[in-house]
Order: C-alpha cells, then structure tokens, then sequence
C-alpha cells in the first residue's frame, strides 16, 4: 500500500500537480487585487502563492540582477517587453491583465469652490479648469504634489504625462514630491502630509481603508495620458513553476477578470 | 494582531540576526585580538576599514553587494558553483551583508576590552609555559566575558535594526527575505497601520530591553571580581 501512495505522489510530482510555491513580483497599485486573487486562486489550485511588491522599475531591475521571481505583473508593458528582449522572461507569455486609470487624491481643503464632484464630470472644459485650480491651490497653500517617481513607476510616467497635458510640468516641478511607487505616494496624501497626488484609482477603491476619509478624487480623463497597460509575464526563473503558470493561466479567466475590474481597473 | 507573514518575519529577523552574531564572533575575535596586539602600521588602515560600514550610508554597501551578488558576477557565478543556488536576493545575501555592515559593532568593543587587559598576565601565563590557545581560554575569555556580551548583543541588535542594505540586497520576499524593519516598511507604505504599530511598538520594546540588558552588564571590568575574592 505505501509503495502505492508513493507511485500516486510520484505522478503528481512529475506532472506538475503538486502543490508548488510561486512568487510572483508584482507592481505596488496591483497590491490588493493581487491579495484577492491569490486568495481565490489558492482556493481552487492545489498551489501557494506569494507576492513581492515594489515599483515596476524596482522589480524589473532586481530580476536583472537575479531575484528568484517566477513572474512579473507589472505597471506597463515597457518591463515585461525589456526582460523579454534580455531573454529573462518567456517569449510569447507576455499578455495585458489589467489597464490601469489614474486619479488625483486631495484634500477637501484645496478643493476649488465651483468645482463640486457632479460638476466635474460634467463638462470636459470645466472639468481642466478645475484640475488646474486644485493644482494652484496647492501652491497657494504652500503644499506639494505628489507623483510616482516617472523613471521607475508607470503610474508616474502618466502624471507627468498629465502635467505635461495641462502645460503645468514645468511650473509644478518644484512642488513635486517623488513616492519610490504608487504605494508609497498615496501614503504621502492619506497622511496629510501632502495636499494632493496622482496615484491609482485601485488604491482608493480598497473598501478597507478608512484612512482617506477627509479625501476627495477625480478620475483622470483618459486622454491626457497614455493608457497605463499593465502586463503579466512568465519570468525564466519560473519556467518550470507550476504555481505561477497556473496563476497566470487563471489571470484570463472572468472570474480573475471580475476580481481585477472590482478593484478599479478595466480588463479586455 | 500579527498575521502569520509577520510572525515569518520576525522568525526570519531572529534568525538572520542570530547566524549573523554567530559568524561575527567567529570572524570578529581573532580580528579584534589581531588588532590588539598587533604593532603594524597598517593598523590605522584596518581599523579604518573595520570602522567604514558606522559612517557610510547603507546604500553604499548595498549598492556594491549587490553588483557583487549578481549571477553574473564572479562570486555570483561561484557561489552558484558551489552551492546550487543564486546568491542574489536570497538569505545566505543578508547573512553576508549583516556580517559587513554590524561588524564594527562586534570588533570594536572586543578590541578595547583586549587592549586594556595586562599584557603581564599573559606573560606569566607564557612562562609557566600556557600555550596561545591556553592563554585565550583561560585568560581572555574569563576577562573579557562582558565585553563578549556586549559584542554579540550590539551585533544581534544592529542586525535586527538593519534596513537599507536589505532592502537593496534582499527583494522584500515574504518568508526568505522580508526581515521585521521591511515588513514595516511595506505596512507603512500599504497603509497597514494596525500592523504597523505591533511591528514598530515591538521592536520599540524588543530593542529598549536589550540595550538596558547590555548597559546592566556592561560595567568596568576589574580583575579581582572576574577572579573572584581579592579586592
């Protein structure tokens, strides 16, 4: 009997249906969605998964210097292609999971007068004059701005990208205060300790946080900035990990995409 | 309350700190003993060098460990030659960064505590004909036993308070390479601030224990109370 448990547990091994841990790297907006599938994926695979977060330029570049990730969900699409190219990734395992939309967090008290949340949505010449407003209320009150920092985060990349849309970069850059990745510059505007940021609608959609309750947001209009395509790879290091192949498997289905859409992003 | 990748976390910062402690005080008494007793001139130059990681940024460090991890570098290649494994962004990373970066912390007290011991002593030792090794267990070891602790208790402790070399050299892995003071980090940064305070109040206390701990102990040495009776 116990050389047949051996054989059964030999062919789960060799198939691959074992149980296995993966690690998947994934960009810091992409945190609690990530918590949520991870929690639905263990729930119906036999496998176990764990998440490394940071600024998509982070990751990219500890797998360029050998972090033993088995896959990357990154901020854009510009890492996954690069780790591809370099041969670090797998060919062809490259997809877009989620797009990304990006809004501006700040405090009700710069928040101009005229520009009441309905108001906003209403009319697009309104809406970029009350985006200019806010942003000079900061300077009024001698706050600042924060953004991801653009040579690392995707999401920074778009609010500069924003900036440079309302011809406000070159005005605000001295009022900018960099965050390492979304994460931590959403932190700097939950804590008050700046009076706005562009960060990721997926953070403020978090049901859990009740520290943003003196925030208010607007959604960035998706014109000004190029679309944020987030994109999963299959990472050389994890080629053979059954973990993170059936993860990225299950990042496909609609049950993952319903998850993902929840959280505040657009799936396709 | 704690959930159990913090509890990893703190296994994982006790454990690092405690390997890292040990491996010191393998490296760190010959050193110090070295350092001692040596008249060379380039004395100066090592002590420096022993002194480096108190007054540079960790980045600094981390930044070259972390060239040096590569698995394309030559030690990267050859600790994959020799153990299996890629040293980049593993445990085995931290073990050897903690070791550089809390080795001051070590050496230093264990070399004024050797300085200040009566060369005679040894002496006499010598001509009743102890050995060196004799002389280091007999002598030494009982003289220095507080110095010993302070040592490894300002090593464990620095270790356990490091966060810049391991956020540049470790990845932030959860269970392999997430210590206490990343963890943290990460709940800061996540708006985690519930878990954030258990992580921070703990080590708060955790580190004020240990540090009472060592100035309880750490009083001058006299020779009379180590060789008990004449005073």
């Amino acid at each position: 009997m116990p050389r047949v448990f051996f054989t059964v547990f030999c062919c789960l091994w060799a198939t691959g249906s074992f149980a296995a841990l993966g690690t998947i790297a994934t960009a810091s907006n992409f945190k609690w969605a990530m918590s949520d599938l991870i929690e639905t994926f263990e729930f119906s695979h036999p496998h176990r998964l764990r998440q490394v977060n940071a600024s998509s330029g982070t990751l990219f570049n500890q797998i360029t210097f050998g972090a033993p990730f088995d896959a990357m969900l990154s901020a854009n699409s510009r890492y996954p292609q690069e780790l591809e190219k370099r041969g670090l990734a797998i060919p062809g395992s490259r997809f877009t999971y989620a797009e990304g939309k990006l809004i501006l967090a700040f405090s009700r008290t710069i928040q101009p007068v005229p520009c009441s949340n309905s108001e906003h949505n209403r009319l697009p010449e309104a809406n970029q004059s009350c985006f200019t407003a806010v942003l000079a209320n900061i300077r009024q009150q001698h706050s600042r701005l924060a953004i991801a920092n653009p040579d690392i985060a995707p999401y920074g990349i778009a609010a500069q990208q924003v900036l440079q849309y309302l011809s406000l970069w070159e005005s605000t850059k001295q009022h900018l205060v960099r965050g390492s990745n979304v994460g931590q510059t959403y932190q700097f505007v939950a804590t008050a300790n700046v009076a706005a940021g562009f960060v990721a609608l997926s953070q403020f959609s978090f049901p859990e946080h009740q520290v943003h309750h003196s925030l208010e947001y607007w959604t960035v209009p998706e014109n000004w900035y190029q679309p944020i395509r987030q994109q999963a790879i299959l990472l050389q290091f994890g080629q053979q990990n059954p973990a993170a192949l059936s993860f990225l498997a299950f990042l496909k289905t609609d049950k993952a995409k319903a998850i993902i859409r929840r959280h505040g992003y657009t799936t396709r | 309350m704690l959930s159990p990748q913090d509890l990893d976390a703190i296994l994982l910062t006790l454990k690092l700190a405690a390997v890292t402690t040990g491996i010191l005080l393998l490296l760190g008494s010959p050193l110090a003993w070295w350092l001692a007793n040596t008249r060379t001139k380039v004395k100066p130059a090592i002590e420096a060098i022993v002194a480096l990681p108190l007054v540079l940024p960790p980045t600094v460090l981390g930044f070259y460990l972390l060239l040096a991890f590569a698995p394309n570098s030559s030690l990267g290649q050859l600790w994959v030659a020799v153990t299996g494994d890629s040293l980049a962004f593993s445990f085995s990373a931290l073990v050897i960064g903690s070791v550089l970066y809390s080795l001051p912390f070590v050496v230093q007290p264990l070399q004024a505590s050797f300085e200040q011991l009566p060369k005679s002593l040894l002496e006499a030792a010598a001509t009743m004909g102890a050995s060196l090794k004799d002389q280091f267990f007999s002598i030494v070891m009982p003289l220095s036993k507080r110095s010993f602790l302070t040592a490894a208790s300002l090593g464990f402790a620095h270790t356990v308070g490091e966060f810049g070399v391991v956020l540049m050299i470790g990845g932030n892995i959860p269970g392999e390479t997430q210590v206490l003071s990343i963890a943290l980090y990460d709940k800061v940064e996540n708006l985690q601030y519930d878990e954030a305070h258990w992580l921070a109040g703990g080590l708060v206390i955790f580190s004020l224990l240990l540090l009472a701990i060592i100035y309880r102990f750490n009083r001058p040495v006299s020779i009379g109370s180590v060789r008990g009776g004449r005073h």
